[in-house]
């Protein structure tokens, strides 16, 4: 009995994560062991009825890959800012004095260089910001158009 | 580079989606819920790609990502399922009724152990992890692993004995 292995030993040989050939023939010359073991298994076997052969339903992998195709909000906010500009020139072509009236020059590089520079930035953003970032675009788009033909019409 | 990743996500999922669905639908007992559970494991998972350690396997990882939704879940809807959800409704002959009053009785069981038990229980029987992957996914020493089976093992033991006297 003095040299009898402990529980988690018989669980582990029962589990099949302890293979010692010698821990088998203990349990064949002691009968303590013996119900020890028969006690582990009991209560193992009890637990082993949680065990469902679930599996995963049918197109699940289909639906996971959809969910991970990236929304193109870079492209997206790209063809606005774009549209938007080219629609500001075509709808009042003397519009763009309003930039030299109001003494900004020499900050267009510098925004087109923050721009550009928050696009490289996006692309490696999470969709949900992008979005944002678009309708951030938008927003400065529709306010700069707002204030061109307002310039305008004065 | 896409695609590669798109190919690992694939691998995971056919490797190891039935054990994290299984894990969850016996957290939440809902289809439904341990659809979204899994599918948000393997989004995270996708996400943290190029963080993990290819060298590892990655079963333990994405159990872990499933054990904490499975926590998550848990902590807003209080009360834990007796019973799973059935894929379709079959209307029961005398066997099937004993037998669903049998599994019940074990959800409940499981239901009245301490976390610390019930996880190790659920992630050796339900997700049929080794050892050494149960240590991996819940941060524990072998020694200590053990002990916890074995106890949690016994309460559930004598927690379906008490009911059954009862």
């Amino acid at each position: 009995m003095k040299d009898c292995p402990d529980v988690y030993t018989w669980q582990a040989l029962l589990d099949g994560e302890e293979q010692d050939p010698e821990l088998w023939a203990h349990l064949d010359r002691c009968a303590a062991c013996r119900e020890l073991y028969r006690d582990i298994a009991a209560a193992a076997s009890l637990a082993g009825a949680l065990f469902t052969g679930e599996s995963l339903p049918e197109g699940f992998s289909e639906r996971v890959l959809q969910r991970i195709k990236p929304f193109p909000a870079g492209l997206v906010a790209a063809l606005l800012f774009l549209l938007l500009s080219v629609a500001a020139v075509y709808a009042d072509p003397g519009g763009l004095q309003w930039w030299f009236a109001a003494g900004i020059t020499r900050q267009v590089g510098f925004i087109l260089d923050m721009l550009i520079s928050m696009f490289y930035l996006l692309q490696n953003t999470g969709p949900a910001w992008l979005f944002t970032a678009a309708a951030a675009l938008v927003a400065l788009e529709i306010f700069f158009l707002h204030k061109i033909i307002k310039t305008a019409e004065d | 580079m896409a695609n590669n990743k798109e190919e690992q996500l694939i691998e995971m999922i056919e490797r190891h989606g039935d054990k994290v669905f299984r894990l969850a639908l016996r957290c939440t007992g809902c289809r439904q819920q341990a659809e979204d559970i899994t599918q948000e494991t393997f989004l995270r998972a996708y996400t943290h790609l190029d963080r993990f350690d290819g060298n590892r396997p990655p079963g333990p990882w994405l159990m872990k990502i499933a054990l904490n939704l499975c926590r998550n879940w848990a902590r807003k809807n209080r009360e834990l399922p007796a019973e799973i959800e059935r894929k379709s409704a079959q209307p029961g002959p005398e066997q099937s009724f004993l037998e669903n009053e049998q599994r019940q009785e074990l959800m409940r069981a499981l239901n009245g152990l301490p976390e610390m038990y019930r996880e190790v229980l659920l992630l050796r029987h339900v997700s049929e992890l080794s050892y050494r992957e149960i240590c991996d996914v819940l941060g524990l020493e072998l020694s200590l692993l053990k002990n916890r089976l074995y106890r949690g093992r016994m309460m559930l033991r004598d927690m379906l004995e008490a009911r059954r006297e009862a």
